[in-house]
């Protein structure tokens, strides 16, 4: 979402005073909770809120997106809509608290008044008024999504303060219940107590300026001054930890650039690129021999290449999804954003603090050069002055196009170059003699210039053109320069401050009161999750990061861009090791403070359990909003608890855990142990460190720890819909060689394929696969719906001269086994086995009314002696009219065809069977029956 | 009754369960940012809605690749092996039981779950199979940890099948512990008895079958074993089988528990000792599937050698294996780490990738995901490596990927050897034992400088040669990509 001024068109000829109570009433929500809740004494909701309200339930729906209080009242660049509530007044009774809710307007924090602006082309801005300069009203837009918004003083046609507050009235009606009510207004009470204590440290905002001698140091490095000047002071500074800033290499420049462009950029490159850190190399040269040299040294460096540089199409929807990576991956971190916003009247970038110029991408950068570019900046900028955006190959594609999209226009010009080797000479010899490889091919750790910074005054710091390169440079940058070279001043090493400066580390986060997002930026900070407040968009603040991160953790974090924030649209980017590695070490020896020494715990078990109890819902209900073992939690989705120990240091998760404002300003967690003191005293005797310690041990175990209690894990579910569909698992009391087949008239069996009989039927849903596809597997499938009716053990087809009995090792009688199945058009199966030299087939059709029919066929083999076939079985079965027959299950057989083969109830030690006699000789015979329940 | 017994069974082994939950998974071997400049990590986007638990794969005649996944299904992809992947996933077929073995032969797919082999075939060509006919369930199968892993049909059509024992101390249905080999036309052949905790099955570089055993009773560290017909793998609990058939020939003696695997080879002459020992923690917790490179070169140096990943350090090894007066054994080195997930399956892919799946659902895993598809793509560049060890009388030889600096070769300081062995034991794993320290007396560099003599004294018979290689440094400078090798010398060549 751009910075830009909330339209409304058509509203010219309505008076202001109209629209105030137009938002009035567009604020006031039907009867419902607030209507209620006013009619309550007031003296009882508080005394409920104290009593019952839950700070931890009010501090998630504070954050959440419904009621987005923290949209308006956390710190955000343009300042806050509302007040900060984390810096309440001591004076601020229950009573106020409660009547803020139910009544915004009443009373109306001062310099909190919502101001309403309708402008000369009739526009209408309703804002909380942050400053007027520059002839500009600035503020904070009172609509989602809450953004800075500016008038111009010149635009403005009518303006006046309402009497109405900018917090809307009857927000109690967008609460659920009035537990809800009570949960806010418990939380606001504890906000109120905790106020005073929050720590000076703003993460948020935008923190001070950079030493001068550092930001003397960063342009020192950025216009490589140390290719030819003595870099003994920039050394000293920096302690020689990173430096970023290295020209690109030229091999590739053929397939990268349109030699047209190019020359016109080596002819006069602060004018084809301004703020470019390339200096003017020509600049003591006549205007038409600069064009000359400029096309001679094109020649030459075209003539290094070998990929001729290729027209592309693009794509106006790739270029969209490209225009949204832009502006939210992080690329606005150092460019300027590119819409009306980012750019002057002439479409120029309008680089505010010394934004990265991509000046006109599009005349010069082919497509596939760009994407290789995107893809993996350090291997042509293997400085990592560019880092990796972590972009996958297709996002490349994307921010190729929407940045080279308007390039369509200038394709005649490209194809049109050839080397002509008489100039491409020429140009090698002004390649040499204007030095281009002191910056564009020698590696970063070769050696400095040896020009001494006696003069700075002279030379390229001068602003004059002589014999030297011209640095496009702005009076600020030369006196920064010239001071950090002022051999008189003091050099103090600051190896971080440096490091993070050159990295600009500082356009995202902020350390010790540096850096952080200013007002243009902080629209391009956006998160998947509003429910996690500001602390979901915002990178965080890397204040005592050297004793918040395990070593090993910073490490991937700096050297491979690892990130545990899903939902954090901006992407902490890669740079290259060499670049980052200082800072692994640096930050952890700046940062060092000594570890306080933990107890050993006698019993790791009972700590183990007691912050698994802890962690769930009857404990701290940690899982209300952290996610755990990838499983987001259903409030928000608030950094993995299984990752916590091997992220973070001891220490500081303690120091956390007691106080999450202090040392994270805007978060939404609330401390569970206010004052020191335990909120569940029934854990371990309530001793707030045993229960710090429990959960840390608990967390521990990593992905490993015992899910918490509370955690609802998805349903896992295979339903038939369209088609049959199977399950071959371990079903309940069938064995692990169990079929299930699930029909779509909702019919459903198991057949057993270890003893080869059908066993269970039941209705409705088919099954649940958590058993199986859960955890090692050691459970069974459960049928979903009910009731469940089993069939007799042991094999269907018996041989009645034969007895046998299975055993533990033997379920399955000698001489059977299974044989497949094959599916018809719908899926459903036809089962095929072999019971002692008999070949089997089976097949069911569900009926309309639910019923299953069953088709027996036995194969035409030849056999010795008689066999049975199970057709029915249950304590009691029961023949009934129309050779029906049914058991005391319920289960119901109606026989439509038996081959004419005789049918018999027959006594078994389970109770009673119905079974089909097939004589000896050969087979060949068809059963169909019909089961209905 | 019967279900109080089966839920105390349930408690007890999920007790033991939580018991290795709480032991740390190890360190890493901190190589992965420099293995990314040779190997790099491609994720092959999987839809959400599916989880896709690989259990094994397969690259199908017409160009598409095939997964079996642990929850029975069986993929058909497009566009996996893509430079930049975009798989469009088909369901071939569903409701199938941990499809743990997958290969293509007849125009059939030949699989292997838990139940049984089954030939599954699509008759009508509507791309979903429609036919599936048991090959063969000639095992029992009554507990959940009862794996059947098989592998790809060899080159006469037949399934090798490792069944994994019905817990780590028991075998209690026909043939848990043994490998079968089942037949196109169905038949169902034994081939050795002894097997524990299969997680892979397949030939090695010389097209014998070989598997991946599991660390734990009777198996000192996670190994690779060739499939010997009439062999003992080592675990003595599944010679009841021996009653049911006579294929094996006699039942062989009982081993003795808290000895040596070297000392009870001769008094068990069936018993085939473990081939090339991952050592425990260092190379992996789980070995799990492997596959032999056979991309001429597209992968890298490391043509015709064994590439196995781990479940549950998600990591990726080499092997290679060779055999010394008739007993087969071989090296282990390092190769990739940082995979997403516990990996159970790889496949070199038709354009020289590794493909490599899993999950991390039921033990321990380091990769964070719970599924994952992915592929290792050789950037091109040859990293330093040991490409391998291979055993002579006096000594090793040792080859390289580059050319070593002869200087620092040449010198026996650069060499650092050391030994042990396992305690061959009923109880779960073994610590390492005997340790010794042999002397590298003379390093000899072959002309082209890629290959190395080692003259040694102090080989030992039976036990792991354990190599550390940090001075040496490449021709050019480099220093190895990883320093350490393994080499399980179960037997010394003759001079």
């Amino acid at each position: 979402m751009q910075p830009q001024l909330r339209e409304r068109r058509g509203v010219r000829t309505i008076g202001l005073a109209v629209l105030l109570v137009g938002l009035v009433v567009e604020a006031h929500g039907a009867e419902g909770l607030t209507d209620q809740l006013r009619q309550e004494p007031g003296e009882r909701l508080l005394a409920d809120a104290r009593a019952e309200g839950d700070a931890v339930g009010g501090a998630v729906l504070f954050a959440n997106r419904t009621l987005a209080c923290a949209a308006c009242h956390h710190e955000a660049a343009g300042g806050r809509i509302g007040p900060d509530l984390r810096q309440m007044p001591e004076t601020t009774t229950d009573q106020h608290l409660l009547e803020s809710l139910l009544y915004p307007s009443r009373e109306i924090a001062k310099g909190y008044e919502l101001t309403v602006i309708q402008t000369v082309d009739g526009r209408v801005v309703a804002m909380r008024v942050v400053e007027e300069a520059d002839g500009y009203v600035i503020g904070r837009d009172t609509k989602p999504p809450y953004g800075r918004v500016q008038v111009a003083v010149a635009e403005i046609a009518e303006r006046a303060v309402s009497s109405v507050s900018a917090m809307p009235d009857g927000l109690p009606d967008q609460m659920q219940s009035r537990q809800q009510f009570l949960d806010i207004l418990r939380y606001l009470m504890d906000l109120r107590d905790r106020a005073g204590r929050q720590p000076a440290e703003r993460a948020l905002a935008t923190g001070g300026e950079l030493p001068e001698s550092v930001r003397g140091a960063v342009l020192f490095d950025q216009h490589n001054c140390r290719a030819c000047h003595d870099d003994g002071r920039w050394q000293q500074l920096t302690a020689g930890s990173v430096s970023a800033d290295r020209a690109p290499r030229l091999e590739n420049v053929r397939a990268w650039r349109r030699p047209q462009a190019l020359v016109r950029y080596l002819a006069d490159p602060h004018t084809a690129k301004p703020g470019t850190r390339m200096p003017d190399l020509l600049a003591g040269e006549p205007a038409e021999r600069r064009e000359q040299i400029a096309t001679e040294l094109v020649h030459y460096l075209i003539s290094r290449g070998d990929h001729a540089f290729v027209q592309s199409d693009f794509d106006n929807e790739r270029a969209d999804r490209g225009n949204e990576l832009f502006h939210s991956v992080g690329c606005v971190a150092c460019h300027s954003p590119r819409d009306t916003e980012g750019r002057d009247t002439e479409g120029n970038e309008k680089l505010p603090a010394g934004d990265v110029p991509l000046g006109d991408l599009a005349s010069r950068a082919s497509l596939p050069a760009l994407v290789a570019f995107l893809e993996d900046p350090l291997a042509v900028r293997p400085a990592g002055r560019m880092p990796s955006m972590q972009l996958a190959h297709e996002e490349a594609e994307d921010l190729a196009h929407y940045l080279l999209q308007s390039a369509e226009d200038r394709r005649p010009e490209a194809a049109t170059f050839a080397v002509e080797a008489s100039l491409a000479d020429a140009g090698r010899e002004h390649y040499q003699r204007l030095q281009c490889a002191a910056c564009h091919e020698r590696e970063a750790t070769s050696p400095a210039g040896e020009i001494p910074l006696e003069q700075p005054h002279r030379g390229c710091l001068s602003g004059g053109r002589g014999d030297w390169p011209l640095f496009d440079l702005s009076d600020e940058q030369r006196r920064l320069l010239m001071a950090f070279c002022d051999q008189q001043n003091p050099v103090e090493p600051q190896p971080v401050v440096s490091a993070m400066a050159t990295l600009n580390c500082y356009a995202c986060h902020q350390r010790d009161g540096i850096g952080g997002i200013g007002p243009e930026r902080d629209p391009f900070f956006q998160t998947a999750d509003f429910n996690l407040g500001p602390q979901g968009r915002m990178p965080p603040s890397l204040t005592g990061v050297g004793n918040k991160l395990q070593p090993q953790w910073l490490r991937q974090v700096l050297v491979s861009g690892r990130s545990v924030r899903p939902y954090m649209k901006t992407r902490m980017p890669r740079f290259g090791v060499g670049q980052v590695e200082p800072l692994v070490e640096l930050l952890p020896a700046m940062d060092d403070k000594p570890d306080r020494a933990h107890p050993t715990v006698a019993d790791p078990k009972e700590f183990r359990e007691a912050g698994h109890t802890l962690a769930g819902n009857q404990g701290l209900n940690c899982i209300a909003c952290h996610t755990f073992q990838r499983m987001p939690a259903a409030t928000m989705s608030a950094l993995d608890l299984t990752e916590m120990t091997e992220r973070l240091q001891r220490d500081w998760f303690v120091d956390y855990l007691l106080s999450p404002q202090t040392l994270s300003p805007g978060t939404v967690m609330p401390s569970f142990w206010p004052g020191g003191k335990t909120t569940r005293p029934q854990i371990l005797d309530g001793d707030t460190q045993r229960q710090l310690d429990a959960l840390w041990i608990y967390l521990e175990q990593g992905r490993q720890a015992r899910p918490p209690r509370g955690l609802v894990q998805e349903p896992l579910t295979v339903l038939a819909s369209e088609e049959a569909v199977m399950l071959r698992r371990s079903w309940p009391g069938v064995g692990k060689r169990g079929i299930g087949v699930g029909y779509p008239e909702q019919v459903n069996l198991v057949f057993d394929a270890e003893q080869m009989r059908l066993a269970m039927l039941w209705k409705g849903r088919f099954a649940d696969p958590g058993g199986v596809w859960r955890s090692q597997g050691h459970g069974t499938v459960r049928p979903l719906d009910g009731p469940v009716l089993t069939l007799g053990d042991g094999p269907d087809l018996t041989n009645p001269a034969v007895s046998w009995e299975p055993s533990e090792s033997q379920r399955r009688p000698p001489g059977f086994r299974f044989a497949g199945y094959e599916l018809d058009d719908r899926r459903r199966p036809r089962l095929r086995y072999v019971a002692a030299g008999v070949t089997v087939e089976e097949f069911f059709v569900p009926g309309a009314d639910q019923s299953l029919r069953r088709t027996v066929v036995l194969g035409r083999d030849t056999l010795d002696g008689a066999r049975q076939f199970r057709l029915l079985a249950g304590k009691t079965v029961e023949p009934q009219e129309n050779r029906s027959f049914v058991a005391d299950t319920g289960l119901r057989l109606n026989v439509r065809s038996v081959d004419g083969l005789p049918l018999e109830v027959v006594e078994t030690v389970a109770g009673q069977e119905l079974r089909v006699t097939l004589p000896g000789g050969t087979f060949g015979k068809t059963l169909e029956v019909e089961y209905a329940w | 009754m019967v279900n109080r017994i089966r839920l105390l069974v349930a408690v007890a082994c999920w007790s033991v369960v939580a018991a290795a939950f709480a032991e740390p998974l190890g360190e890493y071997w901190g190589t992965a940012e420099r293995e990314e400049a040779y190997y790099t990590i491609v994720d092959l986007p999987v839809p959400e809605e599916m989880s896709l638990e690989c259990g094994s794969f397969e690259v199908l005649a017409d160009g598409r690749l095939a997964i079996g996944t642990r929850r029975g299904e069986i993929w058909l992809v497009d566009g996996a092996f893509e430079q930049y992947p975009k798989p469009r996933f088909e369901l071939f077929a569903s409701g199938l039981d941990e499809v743990l073995g997958l290969g293509e032969r007849d125009g059939s797919l030949w699989i292997t779950q838990q139940t049984e082999v089954t030939r599954v075939t699509d008759r009508d060509g509507d791309g979903r199979a429609d036919q599936f006919e048991t090959i063969s369930d000639a095992w029992g199968f009554n507990h959940y940890h009862e794996f059947a892993f098989g592998s790809k049909p060899d080159a006469d059509g037949n399934i090798w099948v490792a069944l994994c024992l019905s817990e780590s101390y028991n075998s209690k249905v026909p043939f848990r512990g043994w490998c079968l080999k089942v037949t196109p036309d169905g038949k169902t052949l034994p081939v050795c008895s002894g097997i524990r905790s299969p997680c892979g099955i397949g030939p090695n570089e010389h097209g014998v079958m070989f598997y991946a055993e599991s660390q734990g009773p009777w198996n000192g560290s996670c190994s690779l074993k060739v499939l010997q017909q009439d062999g003992f793998m080592g675990h003595p609990v599944s010679f009841n089988w021996y009653d049911l058939t006579d294929a094996l020939g006699p039942k062989p003696p009982e081993p003795e528990s808290r000895s040596r695997l070297v000392v009870e080879r001769e008094r068990v002459p069936q018993l085939v000792p473990y081939a090339v020992v991952f050592p425990y923690i260092r190379m992996g917790r789980s070995i799990s599937g492997f596959q032999v490179d056979r991309t001429d070169g597209g992968f890298g140096p490391f043509s015709n050698q064994i590439f196995i990943g781990d479940f549950s350090l998600s990591v990726v090894m080499r092997a290679t294996t060779e055999q010394v007066n008739g007993v087969w054994q071989g090296a282990c080195y390092p190769f990739r780490e940082g995979l997403a997930t516990g990996l159970l399956a790889c496949q070199f892919t038709p354009s020289g990738d590794l493909l490599l799946g899993g999950t991390n659902r039921g033990w321990p895993v380091r990769g964070p995901e719970a599924y994952s598809l992915q592929r290792l793509d050789w950037t091109g560049k040859t990293p330093f490596e040991i490409l391998a060890i291979t055993a002579a009388a006096d000594g090793f030889d040792l080859s390289f990927t580059l050319p070593v600096d002869r200087e620092i070769a040449e010198q026996a300081e650069t060499w650092t050897l050391g030994t042990f062995t396992h305690v061959y034991q009923q109880g779960y794993g073994s610590p390492e034992v005997d340790q010794t320290v042999p002397k590298v007396t003379k390093a000899t560099v072959s002309e082209d400088s890629l290959r190395v003599h080692l003259s040694v004294d102090g080989l030992v018979k039976g036990h792991v040669h354990e190599f550390d290689a940090a001075p040496l440094r490449s021709a050019d400078g480099q220093p190895l990509l990883h320093v350490n090798a393994y080499y399980t010398l179960n037997e010394i060549p003759l001079p």
